[in-house]
């Protein structure tokens, strides 16, 4: 009943909700803009009730937390999941402590990557929001601007690629710039006398379409001069350095 | 008049701190902690009540609010009142503890059979300035006593709508209405009072 998960916005803004009646609403939140407007203003409201109850901190809490700051590194700004900024406020406020939630996203890198491209291409984000974004994620600071500039691309489209026995690898590429990128987490590296090379299937045949290999973390972003928008698939396969005219084992990621 | 009389900053002021401090600015950091710890403090107090605990769970806000300053987005609300979201969480997961929830609950059932409504009001009198208060008591006193209480037992008490619901011995639907009717009403009294 809409109606009856409307009347939740208020016990929301109170924190007044918990377990499965908070995560139902903050799903439902997340695509109701008529919920985010009322939890708004009902924020602001419960905000000026606390103005009426002020009350200063003993002076010793001041010096302390200038202190603490002096030792506390800063977020990165909000990337393109803006769009849930206020929502992950409050889940963040949920964790106890800093350190636990920066240990818990650590290892969703992947997840959080593949469901950030896809929130820039939805909401076409600016170039500069996203490539703080990338820059955050990325090891290799240039490829990451290179990659910001290719996904705040108005024509910017992703392919991810899979395999059996490889994580997700996603291809981000615009027409418009006649370049692609790739870009991927937990990759295996291989060895110097080996390469990736990336394969744009155009009418049944592979033509090929760029070489990468993984940082010793697994992290890939490459980017890749060549327009891909006439090819019906990607692959990917192994190949010795230096890449081969034709695929010469079999494909282990592909569209 | 009273060397308590405080300053306050107003919301574009309060974005422009936030912003530099998201630049790391300390002195800005500083600034905001002026103007806000004591409407941060007072939201924890009165949720939490032990000083030194209190004292605790300013300090996490604090640091929260500096380390996350470049999320801030102005779009969504204003600074002073992702701040008090901000305090307002912590202080709940503070005292939403198995036994300290029993506790509260026994406490504020107690607590409404001699007084309707549990607010400190000698702490809001001696702090708050005089403006603020007759402001923000006007809005409150446009609101039913009922629903002054759900509210007042969720935001300030900590309870859960389900706790609430228990304490008041009424269906959980009627607390919801109660609550958001409470804050539609709140809305409405003090928008025309805010800027």
């Amino acid at each position: 009943m809409a109606d009856e998960i409307h009347l939740l916005a208020g016990l929301y803004a109170v924190d007044a909700l918990e377990g499965d009646e908070l995560a139902t609403f903050e799903a439902h939140l997340a695509t109701c803009a008529e919920c985010q407007a009322e939890v708004a203003q009902f924020t602001e409201v419960a905000a000026a009730l606390a103005d009426g109850s002020a009350m200063p901190p003993p002076a010793s809490a001041r010096a302390a937390v200038l202190a603490r700051i002096a030792d506390t590194p800063q977020d990165p700004p909000a990337h393109a999941g803006a769009e849930v900024t206020a929502l992950d406020d409050r889940r963040s406020a949920r964790d106890t402590g800093v350190e636990r939630s920066a240990a818990a996203r650590k290892p969703r890198r992947v997840g959080r990557w593949v469901a950030g491209i896809a929130a820039a291409l939805v909401l076409v984000a600016g170039a500069v929001g996203a490539g703080v974004w990338l820059d955050r994620l990325s090891t290799r600071a240039d490829d990451a601007e290179a990659i910001a500039a290719l996904v705040a691309r108005d024509d910017a489209q992703t392919i991810k690629l899979q395999g059996e026995d490889q994580p997700a690898v996603n291809v981000v590429y615009s027409p418009s710039q006649g370049k692609a990128a790739v870009v991927a987490d937990g990759l295996d590296r291989l060895p110097d006398d080996k390469t990736y090379e990336l394969w744009a299937i155009r009418d049944g045949v592979p033509v090929k379409a760029g070489l990468f290999n993984a940082d010793a973390d697994g992290t890939v972003r490459t980017t890749l001069d060549g327009n891909l928008s006439d090819a019906s698939a990607l692959a990917v396969t192994v190949e010795p350095a230096g890449g081969s005219d034709q695929p010469t084992s079999d494909i282990i990621l592909s569209s | 008049m009273s060397d308590r009389a405080r300053v306050r900053l107003d919301s574009d002021a309060r974005l422009g701190l936030i912003g530099r401090v998201a630049q790391g600015d300390s002195t800005a950091f500083a600034a905001l902690y002026d103007d806000m710890s004591p409407t941060i403090f007072g939201i924890i107090r009165r949720v939490v009540r032990d000083e030194a605990q209190s004292e605790e769970v300013l300090q996490e806000v604090m640091v929260e609010v500096w380390r996350t300053a470049a999320r801030f987005d102005g779009a969504k609300g204003s600074v002073a009142a992702w701040m008090s979201t901000v305090a307002h969480r912590r202080a709940i997961d503070r005292v939403r503890s198995e036994q300290a929830t029993r506790d509260r609950i026994d406490r504020d059932a107690a607590q409404r059979e001699t007084t309707v409504v549990s607010v400190d009001d000698h702490i809001v009198d001696a702090i708050t300035e005089e403006a603020d208060r007759e402001r923000i008591q006007a809005a409150l006193n446009t609101l039913t006593p009922v629903q002054r209480e759900s509210l007042e037992l969720a935001y300030w008490g900590g309870h859960t709508h389900a706790q609430v619901a228990a304490i008041l011995d009424i269906p959980l639907g009627t607390v919801k209405t109660r609550i958001r009717d409470g804050l539609l009403r709140l809305r409405e009294s003090l928008g025309a009072t805010r800027g």
